[in-house]
């Protein structure tokens, strides 16, 4: 009863329906922004000028206005380059001569374009047939076949939902830090703590307060998560390739919540220990111990290019990793359902160990006014047990 | 019922000595004072009651209800500690709702206490403004009701009166009469001598950890100034000398002309103080002098100090002639 209680208001104390209503108008703001940006851009940018010295006919390239002029008006094109053309384009021996003022990015656009619309000058002018000239300027189609199913579904979506996870889960983790640290750290310095003490157990307190700041987080990644997905689909329908969907099931979806959850508990659970033996936040040597919970992120990160590999293997399975592995592994391939399993056990193991190794050192710490716990003490505490006051 | 009963509790900090050997015992419906100045213990002794901390040594026991306990169960009694402990970001609703439910309080139940506390305090119109909002008065009366809310057996408020005006100081004195009428058991600290005074049923002085005096307002006179006072006004001017002179009188000031202060010597009663006096010249008033609890705890106070430094004195002596020897 406690327990909800407490975590009810730890919840309420960082969900302000204002500051949801804005964070949700600055969204839609930009997600609007961001599906209306192609038409935008077209409709703004100015064509660029080109001059094409050349008989033939000229390509069609989006974003340049080309004109075609005869050869010897060559001379007369180029004196113009900077004030009536932004580019003169010149073939002589097979060769493309472009001329502009001065070097720009967007000169790197059209180049490959006028390469490819002179090969395919070059082999018009082959003797060859019309079936012969379609070969040659077709590639050849290739195909994938992969002997074990589903065993690799990398592509580019799913490298971006694996993108997506992992800054939600900097987001959550992050959001965990920030609530911890100046929750716990303002409660001891206005000694709140002396007041709630007297009514609740340090345990129903951290367990409460983990569970809160929690969901907090969770409320935060899935918001986020939300306005990414709109966002992505917004740009989709706005370049005109349709509806964009999840390429993972709402069985690898269930998973990756139910992971992602209990490693955010398993993270504030840590926060939340630590943060209660900050006396003074600005001068804490402890501080740096709270930025721990980031390490598995950034593990996980530098091995989610080969989700088959070894590393990412055991990197799903150790516990302090798992909750971020798992899910980026089920986005990219089939994980057997052993594995998932004794990954889920394990998380859960170390979840309990670490919950009340932490609520030993928030016992230890939430006490001490004006002093901090000795290191010694502390790595006691948290390795072994409670230690008497 | 309730009854705490604390014995020989010790209490140290580091080196600091916050609480040396401290004896005493709290009945069921008193108001029960803990006097002292700054770092004399009182907060450190409150903290122990409530299990905040823990004696070095000493016991302290609890009866409640008939039952012996060691350590006051959480929803027999209320707190308000020193540094006022409450959500400011929060508004008064939500703190104090907060705390009710973590008292164990149903929604109508909290609904109707606040309510009728909130009323009493004047704080209903201020219920949706956040705590740092307030001022500091305010705050405290806030702070105050959550510890009275869920209707305690026994309140434990350390500096209840700190930061309150002179009326707000009548309004809580006046609501902590009454819950003593309706049989709540009180603890508190304080400086306000005069609010002690008129409050207090049994009190417990305290300096630098030490217990000084402890008992009823007339208990603890007589065990900070034995020696008694008294105001005598003659019809005419006597001689000091003369006053002096008197076997039943051990010192003299003078007041006024024809009035003066004087102790009784050890040994003579008041009546054979009066058949001297009489000797001398028509009475025209007698009176003995109360001293206030502010005299007499400033004194108490002072020769505390004294003491203590003498007894320091007199190791470091000893200490020196041993070194030499």
């Amino acid at each position: 009863m406690n327990l909800w209680a407490i975590a009810v208001f730890e919840f309420q104390r960082y969900f302000k329906w204002k500051q949801e209503i804005i964070s949700l108008g600055l969204m839609l703001l930009s997600l609007v922004l961001m599906s209306t940006w192609p038409l935008l851009k077209t409709w703004l940018d100015n064509d660029y000028k080109v001059a094409l010295i050349s008989n033939a006919a000229s390509p069609s390239i989006s974003g340049f206005q080309i004109s075609q002029l005869p050869p010897d008006l060559a001379d007369t094109a180029l004196s113009g380059v900077g004030e009536v053309w932004d580019l003169v384009v010149q073939v002589k021996d097979n060769t493309l001569l472009i001329t502009a003022e001065s070097s720009a990015s967007w000169q790197d656009k059209i180049t490959p374009q006028l390469q490819d619309w002179l090969q395919k000058q070059r082999i018009a002018q082959l003797p060859l047939t019309a079936e012969q000239k379609t070969i040659v300027n077709t590639l050849p189609e290739a195909q994938l076949i992969f002997l074990k199913k589903d065993s690799a579904k990398q592509n580019k979506e799913q490298q971006m939902v694996s993108g997506g996870l992992l800054i939600l889960l900097v987001i959550g983790v992050f959001s965990g830090f920030g609530f911890m640290f100046t929750a716990i750290t303002t409660e001891k310095q206005q000694r709140v703590t002396e007041q709630l003490l007297t009514l609740i157990s340090t345990r129903e307190w951290i367990d409460g307060k983990i569970l809160g700041i929690s969901l907090f987080c969770l409320k935060s990644m899935l918001t986020t998560g939300l306005f990414l997905y709109l966002m992505v689909q917004a740009v989709s329908l706005a370049k005109g390739k349709g509806m964009f969907l999840l390429p993972i099931t709402a069985w690898e979806l269930a998973s990756a919540v139910l992971f992602v959850s209990l490693g955010l508990l398993l993270i504030n659970s840590f926060m939340a220990g630590f943060a209660a033996t900050i006396d003074d936040p600005n001068h804490s040597s402890r501080s740096l111990v709270m930025f721990l919970p980031t390490v598995p992120l950034g593990v996980v990160f530098s091995a989610m290019d080969n989700a088959e590999g070894s590393l990412m293997h055991i990197l799903s399975l150790f516990p302090l990793t798992s909750f971020a592995a798992m899910p980026m592994r089920m986005a990219s391939v089939s994980v057997p359902w052993w594995e998932w399993l004794v990954s889920l056990l394990l998380l859960l193991a170390c979840l309990f160990w670490l919950k009340s190794a932490a609520s030993r050192v928030f016992e230890l710490g939430i006490r001490m006014y004006g002093k901090e716990p000795e290191w010694s003490l502390l790595l006691k505490t948290f390795l072994f047990a409670r230690v008497k006051e | 019922m309730l009854r705490i009963s604390a014995y020989q509790i010790e209490k140290s900090y580091s080196t600091v000595k916050a609480v040396n050997r401290v004896s005493f015992e709290v009945q069921s419906g008193q108001i029960f004072a803990l006097l002292g100045p700054n770092g004399a213990g009182k907060s450190s002794l409150i903290r122990m009651l409530v299990g905040l901390t823990r004696p070095d040594a000493g016991k302290i026991n609890i009866e409640f209800k008939g039952e012996q306990l060691s350590t006051l169960p959480k929803r027999c009694y209320g707190y308000l500690p020193e540094d006022r402990g409450l959500y400011q970001d929060r508004t008064v609703r939500q703190n104090l709702t907060y705390i009710g439910k973590l008292r164990g309080m149903t929604a109508s139940e909290l609904d109707s206490a606040l309510r009728l506390w909130c009323d009493r305090l004047d704080l209903s119109e201020k219920m949706e403004d956040n705590l740092n909002k307030l001022s500091k008065g305010n705050q405290q009366k806030v702070q105050l009701i959550s510890c009275v809310l869920h209707q305690p057996d026994l309140l434990i408020l350390d500096e209840p009166f700190s930061g309150l005006d002179p009326v707000n100081q009548e309004h809580v004195l006046s609501i902590l009469t009454e819950l003593k009428q309706s049989g709540t058991t009180v603890i508190l600290s304080a400086h306000q001598m005069a609010l002690i005074e008129r409050l207090a049923d049994q009190m417990l002085l305290l300096n630098k950890g030490e217990l000084v005096a402890q008992g009823s307002l007339a208990e603890v006179s007589v065990q900070l100034d034995p020696k008694q006072w008294y105001e005598v006004s003659f019809t005419q001017q006597i001689s000091t000398e003369a006053l002096q002179g008197l076997t039943a009188v051990a010192e003299c000031n003078r007041l006024e002309a024809t009035k003066v202060q004087l102790t009784l010597n050890p040994g003579y009663s008041v009546s054979q103080l009066l058949q001297q006096l009489s000797g001398l010249a028509d009475l025209a008033d007698f009176s003995r002098i109360q001293p206030s609890l502010h005299q007499l705890y400033l004194t108490a106070v002072q020769n505390h100090n004294q003491q203590q430094s003498l007894s320091k004195q007199a190791r470091q002596q000893q200490n020196a002639e041993g070194d030499a020897a």
